[in-house]
C-alpha cells in the first residue's frame, strides 16, 4: 500500500520530485548567501599569518637587544634581554624556561658552543627545535651579552616587543582586516539568515498551498481505494519526511559544488584570489529550518484536506 | 556498405591520431611508458607477474604489452603501441552508444569524430600514452556500451569488469560513479512503476563492486596501502554527485546552463589558466577559443535534446562529478592530477552530446553541408593539438632513446636530470639523481624539451635557468652534444 501511495505522489504534477528539488534549490541558495563570504574570510584567516607581536623602537614593551656577531668564523644571531623567557614567548609563542646562554638546535656547531662557554664561563644549553629562526640563533642573558659584545665584532640593535592586543596603534594587517570583516559579515550573516529563512519559508508555504489541488486529486483517488484515513495520512507524512531529508542532503550537495565554482569564476573574471571555501558538513543544519517549515506547510495543506473530508 | 566504409575511415583516423607520436617520433609517448616497458620485459624474462610496487597494482597494461609481444613475436618496445591502438577502438564503442541512443547514423559517426578531434586534444595526449588508465580506457567505454544490451551475458560482464578493475583504479572509480548514477535513475524509475532495469543493474553493480573490492583488497594486502582517494574525498564526491544529479533533474535549462559554464572552465584549467601549478602548456589562443565555440554549441544542443535519456544523463552526471570534484577540491597539485584524469572521461560525455546534436541539425536546411563542414573543421582544428603533443614536453624521440642507450656503457658518474629523462634512464639502468642545486663537477643530462619547456620536477615544470642560468651553461664542459641529448660537466656555479 505504501508503494502505491508513494508512486502516486511521485508521479503527480504537484509531486514529491518537485518538492525535493524545491528544498534542494532553496537550501543551496541559502547556504550560498550565508556561507560563501564567511567561508571565504575564514579561509583567509587560516592562511594569513597572525601577528601576535608588534615591534617598536620605543617603549613600552619588553626590551630586546640583538645583533650578528662573528663567532667561530661564522656570523651568529644573538638575542638578549633582561627577560629572555618573555622574549622567546613573543618570538615563538612557546613558554620555554631557558638558562643564561642557550643556542638553537641548528647551531649545533661544537666550536660555537665551546667558544661561548670559554668566553662567558657559563654552561651553554641547546634548545629543542622550534621550527623558527631561533633554531639558528643564540639567546643570552644581559650579563653574558655584554661579555660577548665586548670581545666579538658586531653591531647591536635595540627593539621593544609588545603584545599585539595591547598595541592600539598598529597599522591594520591583512589578518586584522579579514578578522574585522568576518565580524561584520558574521553580524550581517545573522540578519541575512533570519531574512532569507523567512523569505524562503514563505516561498515554501506558497508552493505547499499551491500544490494542494494536485494533492487533493491524489487524496480523492486514494480515498476511492478505501484506505483508512489515519494509515494514509501516516504514509503521506512518511513520504514527505523522507523527501525532506533527501532535499536537505541534495541542497547541501548543490551548495557544496556551486560555492567553490563561483569562487573560481570570481578569480577568473575579477582577479579575486581563490581560497577554497568548502562547506563543512555541519552547515547542513542551516537548511533544516526551511526544510522543516516546508514540510509543515505541505503537511498542513494535506491534513486540512484529509480531515475536512471526514 | 557506405556505412561500413565511413566507420572504417573513422577508425583509421582514430588509429593514426593516437599512433602519431609513435609514427613521427618513433618512441613511446609519456614517461610512464618506460616503466611499463621495463615491467613487461621483466615478465617476459622471468615468466611470471610480480606484485611488488605501485606500478604492479593494476597490471593490465604490463600484461597487454607482454601478451601482444609474445603472440605477434614483436619486441615489447613496439608492442607498447597496442595500448594506443586499443584506445582507438573506443571509437567503435562510442559509435555503438550514439547509434543506440539516437538511432541516427549522423550522430553515430560524428560522436567518434568528436572524441578523436576534440578541441581539448585529450584523445591524442591521453590516448597516445602508454599508461595504466589508457589501457583501461577501451574497457571503460565498452562497459558503458554494454549497458545498452538488454540481457548482458554474465561471463562477458565478469571478464569486462575484471579487466577494468585490474586496469586502473581511477577508471574503476569513473565506472563506479556511472553505475551509481544509473542506480539513482533506476530508483527514480522504480517510483514511476518501471522496474525493468533495476534488477539487471543491481546484478551488474554487485559484480563490479565485488571485483573492485576484492582486487584492491588483494593488492593492498600484497603490496601495501596506497590511498588512491581519502574517505573524506569520497564523501565529498558523493555530495558532488548528489548536487549534479539535482542540477540534471531540475530541467533542460539548468543542465545546459551548468555545462555552458563548466566546459570553458575545464578548457581554461586544462591549458594551465586555473591551477596554481606551473605547467608548460601554451596559453589558449583566440583561434582555439573559436574552435571550442564551434564544438560547444552543438554539444549543448545535443545535451538539451537528450538530457532525459537515462544513459546520457548517467554519463553526464558521473563524468561531470569527477571533473567538478577535481576543481572544487582545490587548485593545487593533487587536484591537477585528478582533473587531468577526469578530463578524459568528461570528453567521452562531450563527444556523445556533440554527436547527438546532429539528428536535429541535419533535418534543417543545409544541415548535411554543415555536418560535413564541422566534421572537417574539427579535424583541421585538432592539428594544433597534434602538433602540441608531438613536440610537447611529454614526447620522447627515438634519438633520445638510441643515444642514451649508446652512452650507457660510457657513463661512470651519476647524471643529474629531470623527471622526464629519469624515466628513460631508469629503464636503461643509468644511475641518476634528480635536479638539485648544482655543484662544481656535477654531470647534467639535458634534452631538447628541457630547453624548450623547462625541467620537470614531479608534476611541476620550472624554467631551466632556475638551475642552470646561461652563464653556468656557457661555462660548462660539453661532454656530449647531440641533436637532442646534451651532457654537461658543471664548472662554475
Amino acid at each position: 500500500m505504501f508503494r502505491y501511495i508513494l508512486r502516486n505522489f511521485y508521479r503527480g504534477s504537484g509531486n514529491v520530485k518537485m518538492y525535493i528539488l524545491t528544498i534542494a534549490t532553496l537550501g543551496a541558495i541559502l547556504l550560498m548567501i550565508l556561507y560563501a563570504p564567511a567561508g571565504y574570510l575564514n579561509e583567509i584567516l587560516e592562511i594569513v599569518p597572525k601577528p601576535d607581536i608588534s615591534l617598536s623602537e620605543h617603549p613600552p614593551g619588553t626590551e630586546m637587544h640583538y645583533g650578528y656577531f662573528n663567532i667561530g668564523g661564522s656570523d651568529l644571531l644573538i638575542i638578549s634581554s633582561k627577560n629572555t623567557s618573555e622574549v622567546l614567548r613573543f618570538l615563538t609563542g612557546k613558554d620555554v624556561k631557558i638558562s643564561n646562554i642557550s643556542i638553537g638546535c641548528e647551531v649545533g656547531n661544537f666550536s660555537v658552543r665551546e667558544y661561548l662557554e670559554n668566553l662567558t664561563g657559563m654552561r651553554v644549553e641547546v634548545l629543542e627545535c622550534m621550527g623558527s629562526f631561533i633554531d639558528h640563533a643564540a639567546i643570552v642573558e644581559r650579563d653574558a651579552f655584554q661579555q660577548i659584545t665586548s670581545s666579538c665584532p658586531g653591531e647591536i640593535q635595540r627593539i621593544y616587543l609588545r603584545d599585539y592586543v595591547s598595541d592600539g596603534i598598529t597599522a591594520p594587517s591583512a589578518y586584522t582586516v579579514a578578522r574585522d570583516l568576518l565580524k561584520i559579515v558574521s553580524f550581517h550573516q545573522s540578519l541575512l539568515y533570519v531574512s532569507s529563512t523567512t523569505l524562503l519559508s514563505v516561498i515554501c508555504l506558497i508552493l505547499g498551498l499551491r500544490a494542494s489541488n494536485d494533492i487533493k486529486q491524489m487524496l480523492t483517488w486514494l480515498s476511492e481505494m478505501h484506505i483508512p484515513t489515519s494509515k494514509m495520512f501516516f504514509y503521506i507524512c512518511l513520504i514527505y519526511l523522507g523527501a525532506t531529508t533527501i532535499g536537505v542532503f541534495a541542497g547541501y550537495g548543490l551548495a557544496h559544488l556551486t560555492i567553490p565554482l563561483v569562487l573560481i569564476f570570481l578569480r577568473l573574471f575579477f582577479k579575486i584570489p581563490y581560497i577554497y571555501a568548502g562547506l563543512d558538513i555541519s552547515s547542513i543544519v542551516i537548511i533544516l529550518p526551511i526544510a522543516l517549515l516546508s514540510f509543515l506547510s505541505y503537511i498542513f495543506a494535506i491534513s486540512w484536506m484529509v480531515f475536512r473530508e471526514r | 556498405m557506405r556505412k561500413e566504409i565511413i566507420l572504417i575511415t573513422v577508425l583509421v583516423l582514430a588509429i593514426f591520431t593516437v599512433l602519431s607520436p609513435w609514427l613521427v617520433n618513433k618512441a613511446p609517448y609519456i614517461g610512464d611508458a618506460w616503466i611499463h616497458l621495463r615491467k613487461a620485459e621483466d615478465i617476459v624474462i622471468q615468466g611470471r607477474l610480480k606484485l611488488e610496487e605501485y606500478n604492479d597494482m593494476w597490471p593490465l597494461v604490463n600484461l597487454l604489452i607482454v601478451f601482444y609481444s609474445i603472440i605477434l613475436g614483436i619486441p615489447p618496445l613496439i608492442s607498447t603501441q597496442i595500448i594506443p591502438f586499443l584506445v582507438s577502438l573506443s571509437a567503435i564503442n562510442l559509435y555503438i552508444i550514439s547509434l543506440k541512443v539516437s538511432r541516427s547514423k549522423y550522430a553515430a559517426f560524428s560522436t567518434p569524430i568528436a572524441l578523436i578531434f576534440t578541441p581539448l586534444y585529450t584523445f591524442i595526449t591521453f590516448g597516445s600514452a602508454v599508461m595504466k588508465e589508457t589501457a583501461a580506457f577501451y574497457l571503460t567505454t565498452l562497459l558503458v556500451a554494454y549497458f545498452l544490451v538488454n540481457r548482458p551475458n554474465l561471463i562477458c560482464l565478469l571478464l569486462l569488469s575484471f579487466g577494468l578493475v585490474v586496469g586502473h583504479h581511477f577508471a574503476s572509480l569513473a565506472i563506479l560513479m556511472f553505475l551509481l548514477s544509473i542506480l539513482i535513475e533506476d530508483f527514480s524509475d522504480l517510483l514511476n512503476g518501471n522496474i525493468y532495469y533495476l534488477r539487471r543493474d543491481i546484478v551488474i553493480i554487485s559484480i563490479f563492486g565485488a571485483l573492485l573490492l576484492s582486487w584492491n583488497f588483494f593488492v593492498f594486502s600484497k603490496i601495501g596501502w596506497f590511498p588512491p582517494i581519502s574517505g573524506n574525498s569520497l564523501l565529498m564526491m558523493t555530495f558532488t554527485l548528489f548536487g549534479i544529479y539535482v542540477i540534471s533533474r531540475i530541467g533542460r535549462l539548468s543542465s545546459v546552463t551548468f555545462q555552458f559554464f563548466l566546459i570553458p572552465l575545464t578548457a581554461l584549467a586544462w591549458r594551465g589558466h586555473l591551477h596554481d601549478i606551473p605547467t608548460p602548456v601554451n596559453p589558449l589562443s583566440i583561434w582555439e577559443v573559436r574552435d571550442l565555440i564551434i564544438f560547444i554549441i552543438p554539444a549543448l544542443i545535443g545535451l538539451a535534446l537528450f538530457w532525459r535519456d537515462r544513459i546520457i544523463r548517467s554519463i553526464s552526471v558521473s563524468t561531470t562529478t569527477l571533473i567538478v570534484f577535481s576543481l572544487i577540491s582545490g587548485l593545487d597539485y593533487n587536484s591537477l592530477i585528478i582533473f587531468t584524469k577526469s578530463l578524459h572521461y568528461y570528453c567521452i560525455f562531450l563527444a556523445l552530446v556533440f554527436g547527438l546534436s546532429w539528428p536535429l541539425i541535419i533535418k534543417k536546411r543545409f544541415g548535411k553541408i554543415l555536418f560535413t563542414i564541422v566534421s572537417i573543421y574539427l579535424m583541421l582544428a585538432s592539428i594544433t593539438g597534434i602538433g602540441l603533443a608531438l613536440n610537447g614536453p611529454g614526447a620522447y624521440h627515438e634519438i633520445e632513446y638510441e643515444q642514451l642507450q649508446e652512452l650507457r656503457d660510457k657513463l661512470h658518474e651519476p647524471l643529474t636530470m629531470d623527471v622526464k629523462l629519469s624515466y628513460l634512464s631508469k629503464y636503461l639502468n643509468i644511475e641518476y639523481s634528480t635536479f638539485h642545486k648544482l655543484k662544481q663537477g656535477d654531470y647534467v643530462l639535458l634534452t631538447k624539451s628541457n630547453f624548450m619547456h623547462g625541467i620537470l620536477l614531479g608534476y611541476v615544470w620550472v624554467d631551466l635557468s632556475l638551475y642552470m642560468p646561461y652563464h653556468v651553461i656557457f661555462s660548462c664542459d660539453r661532454l656530449f652534444d647531440g641533436e637532442y641529448l646534451k651532457i654537461f660537466r658543471v664548472n662554475n656555479v
